[in-house]
This record gives structure tokens, C-alpha cells and sequence, in this order.
């Protein structure tokens, strides 16, 4: 069964599990930075960043990275979703073998599995590069008296305790639940799907996504007054309220799209705007799921900025707080490149699923310019409305808690929502772009005669 | 250049190291009905692409009108294809996400036409080829011969010139067949389009006013007039 399913594997190609590998690797690495933190002692016997020195602060960060998972566990969706087409002819072909529907179910799970397991192991190397790069400093290491070491910003990188470490055990755990993560995450994305030995078909689900992600974020929204009546705001409040709110966005991010669709499709006169919009409507899930990265990050990136504001405001000038939200920044940053790398795969799934009907788009006279036009309006009509919501939830929700707003915190908060908005048009550009040769090859005259 | 609406003149393509067409030649008059036949793998299908501006050939030329393609930008013939010609393939050819009406309004829209005038124009020609009933169903929701008439709907909706049909029955019941090809012609003979039409079938080709025979990427030598 193991040589089948590694057999499997290999046929859907190696860029492919390159891909499904590299996201569990990420994951597995972040898990690992999680214990690590939680495995710290409250005095520690390093130097490191009051980040993750101070046990106040600590539990935030843990949170944060923890949340960092999210844009890899998307863009892995999407990554198990690529070439689902020719997956499922060779599970229709081994079901036609005399494979029982059970052990195709096994190998679909294996064949998943197999990457993860081997992106889980690669996350435990990076882990290590990670912490030489990052590490902190002994206390024997230190010269105190240094000017450098003084510099907030040169410890500002010593964000990975080296003085402990994560034992086997919690390394075997972390490696075991990633690689479960991949295999749950892949039988996600595979649902509805029946193999049969004369093919596959799917459950079309007919009902359109529900709002339910609205239900987290009023939750979220009922943890202000909750906290505030208790007294003074605890950090596990602000934890909450972060976790729901971010849930609550990527929750919403299917319905938004199918949403989006539905008031595009009645609206528009453009043939590419209408082929993005009917996309949209047909299956909202994939390309929500695809752009909830985008909305959670602008999430983030508002309440951030609603800091910034709030710190302008009260004239604090600790380079504590403005260094750590550049490194907020930073991961945002990163999380955004992932972000874009999940839109992008999402392009190349739907090229890959449409590619008879695009390349006879292209033999009736639609452009390639107008078929990538498309591509851009399905990431679009769903990004940039979560986006913007999000910026402007996230950015609400901080102001209001904090209470401070002087004009030049006004100015941070509104360049922020126009950098956030421009850095996602920006993306979703770069997505496009990347998917290029797909839609060259999608469009090809050779695919008008595939059956 | 030729009197001929459509034209190829010794037409060369070649997929790999399988030579499809060997310096095949077929010029098609205005308002004329053609069809091309020949056993599978004869190179008709790369023939019609190729006179619809589709494939590129290696060698030869191929004439619309007066005007080589070879001198025509990608832009251009893509262009062209849009505003001049009408084609239909044997299946997959609707976009499967759009309803019958907007899959026939499509080409319009990338003409940028009014939404409200293109809706009107695609429930007229899904009427006029009996498939109004499917104007807001899904591909998916249409049986084969439902799905070739708004094919051939989104084929006219832009008043093509030539009309390019690659077994456009070929995937039906003799019934459905007949009908789909018969709601074909008679339209395009009303609106006095060309038609290039390649079959394997004997019936359809004798519906045509001209049948010319394809093998081993060559047209037969003598073409049978009707």
C-alpha cells in the first residue's frame, strides 16, 4: 500500500509535493518555535527580546506565531487541490483495478501524508537554521557595557530561545500533528469527491456558504466589554479577541466570495468580470479559502497600525513598542508573499480544472489579456472586499480600546489602510503574473481536442 | 490571392514528428457549405483550425478575404476569429460556470456591448434554434444536443462570415444529430454565412453543397461536386 501510495505521489509531480512539503515544513518549524516558548522559564538564562523574555508579553507572541500557521495551512489547501483532475482519474483507474473505495480513501490520505511527513521531518532542520539566525544570547556571550547590545533593534533579532529546547517527545508530537494537519487538511479538500471505477464525480454542494464566520467576530467584538468590565484588560482578552476575529474573517472569506459573485454576475457588462463572478458563485470555497489569508493579514495590519496611532497619541517614545511593530510588520510581510503564493496556486487549480473551456474561450477570440483579466477580477471581487474589511475591522476594534486618537495617529491609521489595500492589488497582480504560463498552455489549441 | 472567401494554399503542419498536413490546398466561396471528410487522424480538424485562424501552419498560406493571415498580428487574428468567424466544436466547448444565455452573450460582451442589448440578442438566437428552455441552465444541467445549440447560438450571435463547425454532431444520437445540424445550416443559410464543416459522417456531409475528402493529410484529387 506504502510503495503505492509513494508511487501516487510521484505522479502528481514534484513541484507539487515540493509545495505540500515546504508548507508542513513552516508549520512544523512554527509549532516548534511554540513549545519552545512555552518551555521557557520566566527568568531565562539568555538574553533575548523582551518580546519573549518578558512571561507578560510571552503569551501574545506564542499566540502570533501560533496564528502565523494559518497562511501555510491555506496555501496547503490550495497546494493539495492542485491537479485534483488527473489525482482523480488515477484513483478512478485503481478503483477499476479492484481497489475497494476504503483503500482508495487510504491511499488518497498516503499519498498526502507521504509529503507531509517528509515536510514535517525538513521542518525540524529549519527550526535549527531558524535559531542559529535568530537565537538569543548566553549571558556569558554579552558584554552589557556594548552600545550594539544596547541597540533595541540588534536585539530585536534575538527572538529564539537557545537555552532550551523542544524534547524528542514534543518534536515527535509537533512532527506527528503536522503531518495529521496535511492529511486532515487534504481529505478537507477532497471531500464530496466519489471515486468510481468508470470515474469521479462530486457532491456539488448546493447550498451556498453560510455566514457563520459573523458569529466569531460578534463574539470577539462581546470580549471588549466583557474584559473592561472585569477591570483592567487582561493579555488573554486581547488573545481572544485576535483569534476570533481572525477566525472569524477566514470563516466569512467563503461566503464573501460567493456573495461578491452573485452582486458581480448581476451587475457587470464585461466578459471577463462576468466569467470571474460566475466562477466565484459556482465554488466560493476554493477561492475564498484562497484570499482569507489576505483578510486576516489587513486584519492584523490595522490593529497595528491602531497602535501606532494610539502610541503617537500618549507621545510614547520607547522604540519597544515602534520595533515591535516593525517586526509585526515584517511577518506580515512574509505572511503576505505566502498569501500570494495561495492565490497563485488557486490560479493554476482553476486553469488546470477549465482548461478545455479556456482554450476554447481563446479559439472564439477571447485574449489572453482578457482571460488573465479574469484570473485577477476571481482574487479581486474576493480580496479586496476582506481586505478592506478586515484593515478597517482591525483598525476600529484597536482605536476604540485604546481611546487615543490625535491627527497625526489619524494619518498613520489612513496610510495604513491605503498601504494594506495597494500592497494587496499588488499581490493579486503578482499572482496572476506568476500563473502566466498556465494560462498560455490552458489556452492552447491542443486542449480543444483532449478527451 | 483568390476569389474565395476562406482559402488555404499548400498547408503545411506538422505535431511532433507526425505530419498532419502535407501542402493540403481548399478554397471555400462565399455563402458556400463545406464539408470536409476524411478517416480519423486524416489531419481535418488541423486543416479547419487553421483556416480559422486558430493554428499557426509551418508552411503555406492561409487567405480570408483578401488578406494573408501570416500578416496578421496574434491581436489582430484573435480579432478577427471574434468579429468574423463562428466556431463549434464537438463538446466542452461552453464555459461550464455560465448559463446558457450568458455563454451566448459572451462573445458580444468582449465586443463591449451594452449588457441589456446582449442579453436580448442571446434569448433571440436561443429561440430561433429551439433552445430557449436552457437560456438560465448550466452546461451541466443540458443534455448534448441542448448544449450544440447554444453552441452554434454563440457560433451566429456576433453575425459571423464563416462558420467553422468540428463535428458538431459527433458526440449526439442520430436524432439530436440531425437536429443540431439541420438548425445549423438553415440558419446559416438564412443569414448567408460560409460554412466549413468537418465530419466522419456520411449523412452529414451530404447535407453539405460540397464534399471534399481528406487522407493522410492531403485533400483527394478529385473533390466530388454537388
Amino acid at each position: 500500500m506504502i510503495r503505492l501510495a509513494v508511487t501516487l505521489t510521484r505522479a502528481g509531480g514534484w513541484p507539487r509535493m515540493l509545495l505540500l512539503g515546504s508548507c508542513t515544513a513552516v508549520v512544523c518549524a512554527l509549532l516548534l518555535v511554540v513549545v519552545t516558548f512555552a518551555r521557557l522559564p520566566d527568568s531565562p538564562d539568555e538574553v533575548l527580546f523582551e518580546l519573549v523574555a518578558d512571561p507578560g508579553t510571552r503569551g501574545g507572541t506564542t499566540f502570533a506565531t501560533a496564528l502565523l500557521t494559518v497562511p501555510p495551512l491555506l496555501l496547503l489547501y490550495q497546494a493539495i487541490r492542485l491537479g485534483t483532475a488527473a489525482r482523480d482519474r488515477r484513483l478512478a483507474a485503481l478503483r477499476l483495478a479492484g481497489a475497494t473505495p476504503n483503500e482508495v480513501r487510504r491511499l488518497g490520505a498516503l499519498e498526502v501524508g507521504i509529503p507531509a511527513l517528509a515536510g514535517s521531518l525538513a521542518g525540524i532542520a529549519l527550526f535549527w537554521i531558524l535559531r542559529q539566525v535568530l537565537g538569543g544570547n548566553t549571558m556569558h556571550d554579552v558584554d552589557f557595557r556594548s552600545d550594539v547590545y544596547a541597540s533595541t533593534l540588534t536585539l530585536s533579532l534575538n527572538l529564539l530561545p537557545t537555552s532550551v529546547s523542544p524534547q524528542w517527545w514534543d518534536a515527535s508530537l509537533v512532527v506527528i500533528a503536522t503531518t495529521l494537519a496535511g492529511v486532515f487538511v487534504g481529505a478537507r479538500a477532497s471531500r464530496g469527491v466519489i471515486v468510481t471505477p468508470l470515474g469521479v464525480s462530486r457532491r456539488q454542494s448546493s447550498a451556498p456558504p453560510r455566514p457563520w464566520g459573523v458569529l466569531l467576530l460578534v463574539a470577539a467584538a462581546l470580549v471588549v466589554p466583557l474584559a473592561l468590565a472585569v477591570g483592567a484588560f487582561p493579555a488573554a482578552a486581547g488573545i481572544a479577541i485576535v483569534g476570533l476575529a481572525v477566525l472569524g474573517v477566514v470563516g466569512l472569506a467563503p461566503w464573501a466570495a460567493y456573495r461578491a459573485g452573485r452582486y458581480a454576475e448581476s451587475r457587470t457588462a464585461s466578459a471577463a468580470v462576468l466569467l470571474a463572478a460566475r466562477r466565484l458563485v459556482a465554488d466560493p470555497r476554493p477561492a475564498g479559502r484562497a484570499a482569507a489569508a489576505v483578510g486576516a493579514i489587513a486584519l492584523v495590519s490595522g490593529g497595528g497600525a491602531a497602535i501606532a496611532a494610539d502610541l503617537l497619541a500618549v507621545e510614547n517614545d520607547d522604540p519597544f513598542y515602534y520595533v515591535s511593530l516593525a517586526l509585526v510588520a515584517g511577518a506580515l510581510l512574509v505572511a503576505l508573499l505566502v498569501a500570494v503564493g495561495t492565490l497563485a496556486v488557486h490560479s493554476v487549480e482553476s486553469l488546470l480544472d477549465r482548461k478545455r473551456s479556456v482554450a476554447s474561450l481563446a479559439a472564439l477570440g477571447m485574449p489572453l489579456d482578457e482571460l488573465e483579466s479574469a484570473q485577477r477580477w476571481e482574487a479581486r471581487l474576493v480580496a479586496m472586499p476582506i481586505a478592506t474589511a478586515g484593515v478597517l475591522l482591525g483598525a476600529a476594534t484597536i482605536a476604540v480600546l485604546g481611546g487615543n486618537l490625535s491627527p497625526v495617529g489619524l494619518l498613520v491609521l489612513v496610510a495604513d489602510v491605503v498601504l494594506t489595500l495597494g500592497l494587496v492589488r499588488l499581490a493579486i497582480i503578482a499572482a496572476v503574473r506568476i500563473t502566466r504560463p498556465w494560462a498560455v498552455r490552458a489556452a492552447s489549441v491542443a486542449n480543444l481536442r483532449t478527451e | 490571392m483568390s476569389a474565395a472567401i476562406v482559402e488555404a494554399q499548400a498547408v503545411r503542419k506538422a505535431f511532433g514528428r507526425t505530419e498532419a498536413l502535407r501542402g493540403t490546398s481548399l478554397a471555400v466561396d462565399e455563402g458556400e457549405v463545406v464539408a470536409v471528410t476524411g478517416p480519423s487522424g486524416s489531419g481535418k480538424s488541423t486543416l479547419l483550425l487553421c483556416m480559422a485562424g486558430v493554428l499557426r501552419p509551418e508552411a503555406g498560406e492561409i487567405w480570408y478575404d483578401g488578406r494573408k493571415f501570416h500578416d496578421l498580428s496574434e491581436g489582430d487574428r484573435t480579432r478577427l476569429r471574434r468579429r468574423e468567424f463562428g466556431l463549434v466544436l464537438q463538446f466542452g466547448q461552453l464555459v461550464p460556470e455560465l448559463t446558457g444565455a450568458q455563454n451566448v452573450a459572451l462573445p458580444l460582451l468582449l465586443e463591449k456591448h451594452d449588457r441589456g442589448a446582449a442579453n436580448t440578442l442571446a434569448h433571440g438566437w436561443l429561440e430561433r434554434l429551439g433552445a430557449l428552455g436552457v437560456a438560465d441552465a448550466l452546461p451541466g444541467e443540458m443534455s448534448g444536443g441542448e448544449a450544440q445549440r447554444v453552441a452554434i447560438a454563440r457560433a451566429l450571435v456576433t453575425g459571423p462570415r464563416v462558420i467553422f463547425a468540428d463535428e458538431p454532431t459527433g458526440a449526439l444520437d442520430t436524432v439530436s444529430g440531425e437536429r443540431v445540424l439541420g438548425a445549423l445550416l438553415s440558419t446559416a443559410r438564412a443569414t448567408g454565412a460560409t460554412v466549413v464543416l468537418v465530419t466522419h459522417d456520411n449523412r452529414v456531409a451530404a447535407s453539405a453543397d460540397r464534399e471534399v475528402v481528406i487522407r493522410d493529410g492531403a485533400v483527394e484529387p478529385a473533390p466530388v461536386p454537388r
